[in-house]
């Protein structure tokens, strides 16, 4: 079989200095090539399914946040930023963001430790390390509404598996007033809520860091054997470095997926008590759909959330921006 | 077949069934379409109702669809323009911000007509006029009552017969008694602290009504300044704080959801719990055999201002939306069920309380009797639609609330935060107001 694709059929034919219109003119060019054209049919349906359900909705509700809007008519009302001076004033709105940054910081944290020790532990070939393997995704395949239901449960003051056992002990937990309940107590119920997020998205960065340990080549591994390292060691001058991209990655998500919490919040606690829990996403849901119909405001909550979210994988990309093990070689 | 062939034969059916839809046919007759909340009534009596109405007017059938959501279901209905002829949103719908679009039908001509299958008289005079007060908005009626929720208290009937207990009928009996279950290991009350609004109708508003009289909550309603800081309010949140202090309400209550709480009551951990009348249709699977419960008002303050039969009355309204298709068909629909006729089968078979007059003879369910007959007896019947009316605010006073139950704030400062909220949305001019009388 001969290919369709002639002498001229290459995209890296953009000049090596190229700026981001020569290389879209690149791609133009390529399009209009036989195997350009030929990629391009087969790549247009999930382009319109993308165009349609990602970037549309996205562009209108860039748009949406400048009017005023019930979402429950047709009437809309050009009001300008509006929506955003009102949202800047609004003292929920910054209480909301920081309770994201509090489950930013705290997902990070724990589940960039939890998931290496998982990872790293699920690598040895023994039962154990077999068994990690066997469990650990488990929980994230789990829908996030039942796994709210489930630890409401497991929270649950007179019911659950915590309090009931902690207070027939006589034992406290730090930040619960066993009076409120777990999730009713002010000063901690949003690390509960953490705690339950963290359990459920654990799986999929131990699955993400496995890979990537799974990777390092043996070579290396056996030069740092070779050459004594072990342990905590070899981890630190080997593992953790190699790991580097990963690490960038399984960040960025925790860093979308915390800014995108809702279902929990919504089911387990409602933001509740007292806006302990409250999160962007919860507060948009209040302002836009129930018991509020400020959808205009709401989409505004929206925009900024997705600008924060924006700002904060940027700032990832800075801190990881050079690869630690380059400098090196 | 070659693959043009087939093309080609395809295309060639599918132009045709195109055709045969939108060719000149039988005349079809009109289809009514109403879509209801469907939560702990089932929305089997409208499938019922709707067909038998389809089949005695000669329509070509009705559609009726019911969901626990319905509010979110009708949302993209409404801005598209193709709602149905007639809704029940369910709670969570903000029926105002439709009034004020101008999606809702006003109903007052249609109020002035016969009532269902009668010549003479007007429809409006089936409603209790203090329920169709909530409906309305400068002087119009737009949101239609169909069954009425009381707020109250539920206290367990069985385990007061065990224990010797006497239903407290004021706030000074409540604080007599509530030691004795304590030392009984009974929680006087519990609470559903997911939901704070449930413990503003069953403790806060109640005890404002009592200690200052409804003028002292219509004040609060009507956004009059300072009326949120008044001695009346205060009273309401010590009381709480008392009880709160003493070891009244079941520990942990702040951490559960409705549903919890009244389990914790039916397993009787506390012995009382403030819930409207809908609450034995909404736990009649966790119901346990034999246990009766009844319905109670808010142990009012014995020196209150405020008439001790007042009672909180709510609705779930239904509505005729601007842009119906058959609207006059969907009006006529709900004239139907709300004849005397179909409301009593409604009683009857759903066990719920209805805002249409006449039917004292209707056979309640034993658990309503007691609402029935409070309803009937109430000299002032209050609610709290300014929830409706200003979200936010109503959002505020739920976080006061749980606040002040978790020990966060003084009952002043409750009192304080309310105020400040209620001074925004008096000075925000984007907010409609309403009136209250």
């Amino acid at each position: 079989m001969t290919s369709p694709a002639g002498p001229d059929d290459r995209l890296a034919k953009a000049p090596e200095n190229s700026g981001a219109f020569s290389k879209l003119s690149g791609l133009f060019a390529w399009v209009k090539t036989a195997r350009g054209r030929f990629a391009f049919i087969y790549l247009m349906p999930a382009l319109l399914l993308y165009g349609g359900f990602v970037l549309l909705p996205l562009a209108q509700s860039f748009r949406l946040s400048t009017y005023r809007f019930t979402g429950l008519s047709d009437k809309e009302e050009f009001v300008g930023l509006a929506n955003f001076k009102k949202l800047f004033s609004d003292k929920v709105f910054y209480e909301s963001l920081a309770n994201n940054v509090w489950l930013l910081i705290f997902s990070f944290a724990v589940i960039l430790f939890f998931a290496m020790l998982i990872a790293h532990a699920s690598q040895d070939e023994t039962r154990f390390g077999k068994f990690l393997r066997a469990v650990y995704l488990f929980p994230h395949v789990v829908s996030l509404v039942v796994v709210a239901m489930l630890w409401k449960a497991i929270y649950h003051p007179k019911q659950g598996m915590i309090q009931p056992a902690f207070e027939n002990q006589g034992w406290t937990i730090p930040g619960v007033d066993f009076k409120l309940g777990i999730l009713g107590s002010p000063d901690s119920a949003l690390m509960w809520v953490g705690f339950s997020f963290v359990w459920y998205a654990l799986g999929f960065y131990i699955m993400v860091l496995a890979a990537g340990i799974r990777s390092i080549p043996e070579e290396v591994k056996e030069a740092a054997a070779l050459d004594g390292a072990s342990g905590l060691f070899r981890f630190g001058k080997i593992t953790w470095p190699l790991l580097w991209s990963v690490r960038r990655i399984v960040v960025i998500h925790i860093s979308i997926a915390v800014m995108n919490t809702f279902a929990l919040v919504r089911l387990m606690t409602d933001g509740g008590p007292n806006r302990a829990t409250e999160v962007t996403l919860s507060y948009l849901y209040k302002r836009g759909f129930s018991p509020d119909s400020f959808y205009g405001e709401a989409t505004a909550i929206g925009v900024v959330n997705f600008l924060v979210a924006l700002a904060v994988t940027g700032i990832v990309i800075l801190v990881f921006r050079r690869d630690p093990t380059e400098a090196r070689r | 077949m070659t693959g043009n062939r087939f093309i080609w034969i395809t295309s060639g059916l599918a132009v045709l069934a195109l055709m045969a839809g939108c060719g000149p046919g039988e005349e079809s007759a009109e289809t009514l379409s109403v879509k209801v909340f469907s939560g702990g009534y089932g929305h089997d009596f409208f499938e019922d109702t709707a067909e038998d109405y389809a089949k005695d007017h000669g329509l070509a059938g009705a559609d009726v669809e019911g969901d626990p959501r319905m509010w979110d279901k009708l949302r993209p209905d409404f801005v598209a323009g193709t709602p149905p002829d007639v809704a029940w949103p369910g709670w969570g719908m903000d029926y105002w911000a439709l009034v004020y679009d101008g999606k809702i039908e006003p109903m007052d001509a249609y109020l002035d007509e016969p009532a269902y299958g009668e010549e003479t008289g007007a429809w409006r005079d089936s409603f209790d006029p203090e329920l169709m007060k909530l409906g309305q908005h400068n002087g119009k009626q737009y949101l239609m009552p169909f069954h009425l929720n009381l707020n109250g208290w539920w206290y367990n009937q069985t385990l007061f017969e065990e224990k010797g207990w006497e239903m407290p009928s004021t706030f000074e009996e409540l604080l007599e008694l509530g030691p004795k279950m304590i030392d009984e290991g009974v929680a006087p009350l519990t609470f559903q602290g997911q939901y704070p609004y449930y413990m503003l109708y069953g403790f806060i508003y109640p005890w404002i009504i009592s200690s200052g009289g409804i003028e002292a909550w219509n004040d609060c309603q009507g956004l009059v300044p300072g009326a949120w800081q008044s001695e009346h309010v205060l009273r309401a949140a010590q009381s709480v704080e008392q009880l709160r202090d003493a070891g009244f309400f079941l520990d942990g209550s702040l951490a559960m959801s409705h549903t919890d709480s009244e389990t914790e009551f039916l397993l009787g951990k506390a012995a009382m719990v403030p819930v409207g009348t809908w609450f034995y249709a909404e736990m009649a699977g966790a119901w346990p055999p034999g246990l009766v419960a009844e319905f109670m008002l808010p142990p009012p303050f014995e020196d209150g201002l405020g008439d001790p039969s007042a009672l909180m009355v709510a609705i779930e309204p239904f509505i005729i939306p601007a842009d119906a298709k058959n609207k006059e068909l969907g009006v006529d629909y709900y004239k139907y069920i709300t004849s005397k006729e179909m409301a009593r089968k409604f009683v009857e078979e759903k066990g719920t309380l209805m805002s249409i007059n006449g039917l004292d003879d209707a056979r309640y369910a034993s658990y309503l009797e007691t609402p029935a007959r409070l309803f009937r007896e109430a000299k002032v019947k209050w609610h709290s639609e300014s929830r409706f009316w200003y979200p936010a605010l109503g959002q505020e006073a739920s976080n006061a609330m749980s606040a002040l139950l978790a020990g966060e704030v003084t009952a002043q400062e409750f009192c304080d935060r309310i105020e400040a909220q209620a001074e925004l949305t008096r000075n925000d001019d984007s907010i409609i107001k309403h009136t209250v009388d």
